[in-house]
């Protein structure tokens, strides 16, 4: 190892934890060089006093109920979603409609390039949400951003354009682009993609097809010449109390 | 509200996080609590426990980053770092301190400084928080340590000259 790295890589050396491979060598290193030795120990006495003082930085004793006070002066009410929680009782109604309905709803979930949105399901599942770049606008207001980042042809329709957008990126799949964006207040990612290219036959303009793939449900719809697809971690039933509650085009 | 979520030791070091980045503990419970409040629906999306972690931490750090006051005057710190410990009570002043002077330092090195003396994550995970590389991360912490230490010696003034 060379002084340089050696002396680069001391600098994050944490006191009383176990460092990794590199920053282990780098420490022995520095330990048998002369000026390394001196600057490490006097690094390591400043680290141990700034980690003493930083541990008398002692939250309140109350702070879980501040937080929870601030958090509910801060937020609105949870809006139209709130009143939701009747739909379950909604559904169960739809269940009383009949075996004709819950046909009709079979198959609409079946559709011409399925196993490719189960692909961009599947690329939601795997994410920790660290991919994205924070943004802080519409999600209709991304043309220019995605545009930016080499996705041409975002647009989005009026009842998903007014969503406020907390995360985005640009993904390839199959060397296609698709631009995602995460939703804030809502446990939705919401995926955008050119239908065409992608193999999937809906009809323009048709309503939401709402299926499970795994553990996820997904809604998905095409308009004009893209497809619109939401994806959350749950039960369709969720994710059909989310795109009720969508603004009506 | 999430931090039902959290343990009570890593809800302390969220807020240890935000007071060193902002230098003040009204603005770090606000931050807090408007994090906790917005990131509930992306919280429900990660499943592993870092990803939360991490998740909360780029969102304070952008909150914290977002508003920064001007550094108020302060007095020298109580003692160097050669010295003992003091009792409790300075320990707290100094924190107060360090504070004041820690959030004044230039990004990444000021979140770099405070993830890195907190219980939160691994040097590997700041990095991936920062988007910096393992060696960029150090470099980082390095130049944050030498800030800071310039920033506390200034406030201490010069030593006393010996008799």
């Amino acid at each position: 190892m060379k002084i340089e790295e050696a002396e680069r890589l001391i600098q994050a050396s944490r006191p009383g934890r176990a460092d990794d491979a590199r920053t282990q060598k780098a420490i022995a290193y520095a330990e048998g060089h002369d000026t390394l030795r001196e600057r490490l120990a006097e690094q390591r006495q400043f680290d141990t006093h700034l980690g003493e003082i930083i541990r008398c930085i002692q939250p309140p004793e109350d702070l879980r109920q501040k937080l929870a006070a601030l958090n509910r002066e801060k937020s609105p009410a949870r809006g139209h979603l709130s009143y939701l929680a009747i739909l379950p009782v909604l559904a169960g109604v739809l269940v009383l409609v009949g075996i004709a309905i819950f046909f009709q709803m079979r198959n609409s979930t079946h559709f011409e390039g399925r196993e490719k949105v189960e692909d961009l399901i599947e690329e939601v599942a795997h994410m920790s949400g660290l991919e994205l770049e924070p943004v802080a606008s519409n999600a209709g207001q991304l043309g220019d951003w995605f545009y930016m980042r080499g996705f041409e042809g975002y647009t989005l329709p009026a009842d998903l354009a007014a969503l406020p957008a907390v995360g985005s990126r640009v993904l390839a799949v199959d060397g296609h682009g698709v631009a995602q964006v995460a939703v804030e207040k809502l446990p939705v990612v919401l995926q955008v993609f050119d239908a065409a290219k992608f193999g999937v036959g809906l009809e323009p303009g048709g309503p939401w097809r709402v299926f499970s793939h795994q553990s996820w449900a997904a809604a998905v719809r095409r308009h004009g010449a893209n497809c619109y697809l939401l994806t959350l971690q749950g039960t369709e039933a969720e994710m059909r109390e989310i795109v009720n509650a969508l603004p009506k085009p | 509200m999430q931090s039902n979520l959290l343990p009570n030791a890593t809800l302390a070091e969220f807020y240890r996080l935000a007071v060193l980045l902002t230098g003040h503990a009204k603005a770090a419970e606000r931050i807090m609590a408007e994090v906790l409040g917005e990131v509930q629906a992306q919280f429900e999306q990660l499943r592993n426990e870092a990803n939360r972690r991490a998740w909360l931490a780029v969102r304070i750090r952008e909150r914290c980053c977002a508003e920064r006051p001007e550094t108020p005057p302060a007095p020298g710190l109580v003692r160097g770092a050669g010295e003992e410990s003091g009792n409790p009570e300075l320990l707290q002043i100094e924190a107060f301190l360090v504070g004041q002077r820690f959030h004044a330092l230039p990004e990444p090195e000021r979140s770099a400084l405070a993830l890195f003396h907190l219980d939160l994550f691994t040097t590997a995970e700041i990095a991936g928080i920062l988007k910096l590389t393992p060696d960029g991360l150090a470099e980082t912490i390095g130049r944050g340590r030498n800030l800071l230490r310039e920033a506390l010696r200034a406030m201490r003034g010069p030593a006393p000259e010996s008799p």
